[in-house]
């Protein structure tokens, strides 16, 4: 990453847009996996139970490791 | 198959369309929180910890706690669940602080020792590394399906430097293979 040199600021703000979409839709799948663990289609209770809990970890666990909103990424 | 960590060192070195090498710094390329969250949520998915809300006086945090110290089998995941077991009650927020020194590097040794980022060779070039385009295709693969085949302008951008928040979250969106995105609950 450090050898790109193709950016200009009209690239980076297209990079920040579709980094939000993604962010986004990947949010938005977690939720929808939550939604689908909370319903229990299929499953016994506990492993229910245990599918929700996971799921909040995960989302949990990831904010935590989110970026400060000022950062740029993984440098 | 690849670890969440393994999967966060692999996408983090190999972006697409483009043939790239490492001169086997990973920690300049690889958010180092990213490797370390995926460490904690291969342990989720195992079954050995799980995040609890904790209150204590009157601040509540996330809390990482050991549900079952049963080893994984795998050295680097096993040795995380040790250390959580030996401190608990730490927040999410600390423990990757924790846990994201020398995991870039940890599994980057074990990716190499696995010929998934193997030395390149091409070109008589044998400062860096490649990624197994195979592994690289299988993890892309499954975040597109997903997320509904994003355009291919987008999927260009994960290799990018502000890629990082996008590649974890929709990273993590793709370890759930049971509900793609828009597929009737």
């Amino acid at each position: 990453m450090l050898r790109d040199s193709r950016f200009s600021p009209s690239a980076l703000i297209r990079d920040h847009r579709a980094q939000r979409r993604e962010e986004r839709a990947g949010k938005q799948a977690m939720h929808e996996f939550k939604g689908w663990a909370a319903s229990g289609a299929g499953r016994e209770l506990d492993q229910r139970d245990w599918a929700i809990a996971a799921a909040d970890a995960i989302l949990t666990i990831a904010k935590a490791a989110e970026p400060e909103p000022t950062g740029g990424g993984a440098l | 198959m690849l670890t969440i960590p393994e999967e966060v060192v692999l996408v983090h070195t190999r972006p697409w369309g483009e043939r790239r090498v490492w001169d086997g710094v990973p920690s300049l390329f690889i958010s180092k929180e990213a490797v370390a969250a995926g460490r904690l949520i291969e342990l989720v998915l195992a079954k050995r910890v799980m995040v609890e809300r904790q209150r204590r006086h009157l601040v509540s945090r996330d809390a990482i706690v050991v549900i079952d110290a049963a080893p994984t089998g795998d050295a680097l995941l096993d040795e995380a669940l040790t250390r959580l077991g030996t401190a608990e009650g730490r927040s999410c927020g600390r423990w990757i602080t924790q846990l994201a020194k020398g995991s870039p590097q940890a599994y980057w040794d074990r990716l190499v020792a696995q010929s998934v980022l193997r030395p390149d060779t091409l070109g008589g070039d044998s400062r860096g590394y490649v990624a197994d385009d195979a592994c690289v295709a299988a993890i892309i693969g499954r975040i597109r399906a997903v997320l509904e085949q994003p355009p291919p302008g987008r999927s260009a951008r994960y290799g990018t430097r502000h890629g990082a928040r996008t590649r974890w979250w929709v990273h993590h969106a793709a370890r759930f293979p049971v509900q793609p995105v828009g597929a009737d609950s």
